[in-house]
């Protein structure tokens, strides 16, 4: 701990920019170990910091995973929810993130996976995450750009 | 039993004039009106919506408990339990406490979550830190404890991010420490 000097006030240039590093590089997949926390905790440790506690995102910053559900109606939704960089690069293991996004698209956007993500998937996913994960979902809905 | 009924009368007669003469209905109204309005007005306070992590807003959370001696429960201290992974100016030395922004100035709705033990009870809780913004930097009581913190590739386990980055301003003041859950495992990066 060093208290006689902040990092905080050295200030990074904000979210923005760190998002865009991240994305930018493609930060491997985490090779933490496996918890056996419930979903519910997960959610909240990893994932309400930006999408809230309800999971209705924050304008500009996250997006509204009550919404996500419509992913899995479009040919490559189901590949883009397990490669966006928010899910592919959680500092989780896979079969955690597997139970995690279950969870999140069951409970949060009502609407369960068929048939449920595994931890296999998810590493073949998360091994490749989104560059340009905005262009990626313009490319799942055309007809919204 | 006339004199019997008429003496009840006579009692709630004078019980009813008693009160009227206390209380009239202007009196009445007034206060029962600055109730309705001023608990209306209670949400809109920034100390309900920073505290609405601790109460409120869906799910129970279970309240740790703070009888805790020395530094550890000193919430204007950086060795308070909930500052294990704080980064900035706390709140508590700024016009705030460790959970309620200062006046003039805005909790970020997107954070970071970190996990502290709780020395008392010996349990581990989810903690949010929300950065308050709005007005330059406080400066006192500056903390940087790190635990459980990620690089900042990872971005949403960090600390050194500006997260007023997520609020209408960009300016930071100072950071709170909410309880927001409680935890059945302790940071996992221990």
């Amino acid at each position: 701990m060093n208290r006689s000097h902040s990092t905080r006030l050295r200030r990074l240039d904000g979210l923005g920019m760190v998002l865009c590093a991240s994305l930018l590089f493609g930060i491997p997949a985490s090779a933490d170990t496996e918890s056996l926390r419930p979903e519910s905790e997960g959610f909240l440790l990893h994932c309400s910091g930006c999408h809230q506690s309800d999971g209705r995102g924050t304008p500009g910053v996250a997006p509204d995973l009550r919404r996500i559900g419509v992913l899995l109606d479009v040919e490559g939704g189901r590949d883009y929810l397990g490669s966006v960089p928010g899910v592919a690069q959680a500092p989780v293991g896979d079969e955690e993130l597997a139970r995690l996004l279950n969870w999140v698209l069951t409970e949060i956007a009502h609407r369960a996976p068929e048939p449920a993500y595994t931890a296999e998937e998810i590493h073949r996913l998360r091994a490749e995450p989104l560059r340009d994960p905005i262009a990626a979902r313009k490319a799942l809905f055309p007809s919204e750009s | 039993m006339k004199s019997l009924e008429s003496l009840f009368d006579s009692f709630v007669e004078s019980r009813a004039r008693k009160v009227a003469r206390r209380t009239g209905r202007r009196h009445f109204l007034g206060r029962l009106g600055l109730t309705l309005i001023g608990g209306a007005a209670i949400p809109l306070l920034p100390i309900s919506r920073a505290a609405a992590g601790e109460s409120g807003s869906g799910a129970r959370i279970p309240a740790p408990s703070e009888k805790i001696d020395g530094p550890a429960g000193d919430e204007t201290s950086c060795d308070y339990w909930r500052h294990c992974a704080i980064d900035g100016s706390l709140c508590a030395c700024c016009g705030g406490s460790a959970i309620t922004c200062p006046p003039g100035t805005e909790v970020t709705p997107v954070t970071w979550i970190g996990t502290c033990r709780n020395p008392d009870d010996g349990k581990d809780y989810l903690i949010s830190y929300n950065d308050c913004c709005g007005k330059s930097v406080c400066g006192r009581c500056v903390c940087n404890r790190n635990e459980g913190e990620r690089p900042e590739y990872h971005w949403v386990r960090n600390n050194d991010i500006n997260w007023c980055a997520g609020a209408s301003s960009y300016v930071y003041n100072c950071s709170i420490a909410v309880v927001v859950g409680q935890a059945t495992e302790p940071q996992p990066e221990e």
